[in-house]
């Protein structure tokens, strides 16, 4: 079954795994491409096989650890040994694997096994099952849990001397048929009150240097019991839990290896917008964002701050990287009453209109972690896809929608597994200085050309129309931040547009591979004798940094020099909310013409001298 | 789906787990017959199998399967029952 915060498997995946060339420096990160997915059994197997070839001193994984465990027990997990070594890589490590045979643990415990000597194991997992229980006798049966609490504790220790290794010890899984009544679990002969008895007991065992703890059964029960605990494998080859359950099984524990090397997950990445509230605030303002106040959406935004501030109680740095204007979506961690999450609480601030990767990359230089320590929350398909492409290491959990499925991915994915917390762990996140800059210039990245055009962007004009008017009049009268003039026009002075031999209006769509964005630019050109005037510019936040309006520019002059005109000219009305778009003409090759006091310029474009570029978008025909 | 195909899919699903792309099986072949064929690759099999075929095995299914023609006639046989 699939992990719900991977992408779905896909053909194109399956693709990559296929041609994979491990002679080639680009392995690795192809790899990690590869494991950002789901994959099926046999993709599983495939790339379990190719990364076998390698030898961990390969040199190319420099940044797994590795760790070597031994499975002892008497239950049968050798069957998901690729599964796990796969898993392992998703959270930075190399795992070397050994199983061993059925009732062998007492003999490995007490009589040194060369064999085990030689691999030289960093971990045994000592897997227990409720099959182990004898649930049939009556008598003393607390005392018979607590007994084999005490006998694994044993072994542990021994294991510790023998071969120094920790022993994973788990708790144990409460089997489909224990609960008969309510009552079970005060009667001390049931089977309920005997699991629970032993994984107490286990608990209360901790800390213990000889032992981690692996919590199974919660991991059963986020999973469904019914579904972990059928017994059709268990009875025919002592599976100890339905294969659905083996990827969910498989990652937590590759997170507890990860804890244990060290390489768990360090920071996580937030987007502002529709991430930590509901809305986009450079459009709707500080006051129109959505954060609690009873609204469902509001609601579900606030969980997820709360969610951030439990991962920062637990040593989790939290940093922010959102395409706004840094004074705009400050504003919302320094006034908005609702917000949980406060500047103190962030380590480090990226906030500005450059492209996230390039962001990202200086959050990892600034806290001074590897790519490969962080996880990146945000609610766009777009961006997800640029990080994963342009920063493999950095996981991006592939969430919907709907931010109530945010912290839950999060948490399952068991990124920020750990095996302890102390003081310092708790505190980490205040050691590193909050930092609150603004970026000066950052780095192209290369290939962000390619990203541009891998997003498939199909991109339609067409002059406004009845059908259109509402969206068209709702854009004009919202739209603060990329707007020239903010004339806020009236749906009737739209509606005049749409007669007006003078006018030239555009309405802009943008699709992408990610889907419909809808209307995303209006403008408005008024012919006056020989040249063409812009009375009205704005476009959505959405699709700042996607060179659209160098599209929209390309369309106008084209249809300009067909009508030979002579000039486009523009005006930038600056107000407390546009300054984003001071450079607008400017960057569109236009020549400034007049200045005034108020910060107004003019601006002027012959559009015969224009240069054609090559843009990424297919232009559609209405 | 007819027998055939059906033992396409197995063949497909045995080759995977057995690693081995020269791997042929008839409705006769039993696990003695293909080197490398243990308890681990029937486990792995079946669940290879049931992850294909969207189906479920139960316990007396597998306790009776000998020959590559059993799974055959067992896929078949649930395949009706939808």
């Amino acid at each position: 079954m699939e992990l719900e915060w991977l992408v779905d498997a896909n053909a194109k995946i399956e693709d990559k795994v296929n041609s994979l060339d491990l002679t080639n420096e680009s392995a690795w990160a192809d790899i990690r491409k590869i494991l950002a997915c789901n994959l099926s059994s046999t993709y599983v197997n495939k790339l379990f096989l190719a990364v076998s070839k390698l030898s961990y001193k390969s040199g190319v994984n420099l940044r797994m650890a590795r760790v070597k465990v031994l499975f002892v027990g008497s239950v049968t997990l050798k069957h998901i040994h690729s599964d796990m070594v796969i898993a392992a890589l998703r959270h930075n490590v190399w795992l070397e694997a050994k199983f061993t045979n059925f009732g062998q643990i007492a003999n490995l415990a007490y009589n040194s096994d060369s064999d085990v000597v030689e691999f030289n194991p960093d971990l045994i997992v000592l897997f227990e099952h409720s099959s182990s229980f004898d649930f049939l006798s009556t008598e003393n049966s607390i005392e018979g849990a607590k007994e084999r609490v005490e006998q694994n504790l044993a072994f542990a220790r021994q294991f510790s001397k023998l071969y120094k290794a920790q022993t994973v010890l788990n708790t144990v899984v409460q089997p489909i048929d224990a609960q008969i009544s309510d009552m079970d679990t005060t009667f001390p002969f049931t089977v309920s009150a005997q699991v629970n008895c032993y994984n107490q007991c286990l608990m209360r065992a901790l800390p213990n240097p000889d032992i981690i703890l692996f919590d199974v059964e919660s991991l059963s029960a986020q999973f469904g019991r019914a579904s972990w605990g059928n017994t059709d494998y268990f009875h025919y080859a002592k599976i100890p839990f339905h294969p659905d359950a083996s990827a969910v099984f498989s990652n937590r524990l590759a997170s507890l290896f990860s804890a244990y090397a060290g390489k768990s997950r360090r920071a996580l990445i937030l987007d502002c917008d529709n991430t930590l509230w509901g809305g986009v605030i450079g459009d709707d303002g500080i006051e129109g964002i959505s954060i609690g106040q009873g609204s469902a959406i509001g609601e579900a935004h606030t969980a997820v701050q709360k969610f951030a501030l439990r991962l920062r109680e637990q040593g989790v740095v939290l940093c922010i990287s959102s395409k706004n204007s840094h004074e705009i979506a400050i504003k919302a961690f320094e006034d908005h009453p609702d917000m949980l999450l406060k500047k103190e609480h962030i380590s480090v601030f990226r906030i500005n209109w450059a492209d996230k990767a390039a962001n990202i990359s200086d959050i990892a230089k600034t806290l001074n972690l590897g790519l490969e320590s962080f996880v990146f929350l945000d609610d766009n398909p777009a961006e997800r896809a640029r990080v994963r492409d342009a920063l493999p290491e950095v996981a991006v959990p592939d969430v919907g929608k709907n931010p109530n499925d945010y912290p839950a991915f999060i948490a399952q994915a068991g990124y920020f597994n750990a095996l302890s917390l102390n003081a310092e762990d708790r505190h980490r996140a205040d050691m590193y200085a909050a930092n609150v800059q603004r970026t000066k210039s950052m780095q192209d990245m290369d290939d962000f050309g390619t990203y541009l055009k891998s997003l498939d962007m199909q991109i339609s004009f067409n002059s406004f129309d009845t059908t259109s008017r509402p969206r068209i009049a709702q854009l004009v009268s919202k739209s603060n931040q990329f707007n020239l003039t903010t004339f806020r026009y009236t749906v009737g002075d739209i509606a005049a547009f749409e007669n007006d031999p003078d006018a030239i209006t555009l309405q802009v769509r943008l699709k992408d591979k990610f889907g419909d964005n809808g209307m995303i630019s209006v403008v408005i050109l008024e012919r006056i004798s020989n040249d063409w005037i812009v009375k009205l510019w704005l476009m959505s936040c959405r699709v700042l940094g996607r060179r659209v309006e160098e599209i929209v520019l390309q369309y106008i002059v084209d249809a300009a020099v067909l009508q030979s005109v002579d000039t486009i000219k523009g005006v930038y009305v600056p107000t407390h909310r546009n300054a984003i778009v001071k450079d607008h003409y400017d960057k569109l090759g236009f020549k400034k013409t007049a200045e005034s006091d108020d910060g107004t310029t003019q601006w002027s474009l012959d559009p015969k001298t224009h240069t054609r570029k090559d843009l990424p978008f297919a232009v559609i025909d209405s | 789906m007819n027998d055939s195909d059906v033992i396409k899919v197995i063949q497909s699903a045995l080759r995977d787990v057995l690693v081995n792309e020269e791997v042929v099986i008839t409705p006769e072949t039993t696990a003695s017959d293909v080197s490398g064929w243990d308890s681990l690759t029937n486990v792995r099999l079946f669940i290879a199998i049931e992850e294909k075929m969207s189906l479920r095995f139960s316990p007396m299914d597998l306790d009776r399967l000998t020959t590559v023609g059993d799974i055959v006639n067992m896929v078949q046989d649930k395949n009706s029952e939808h």
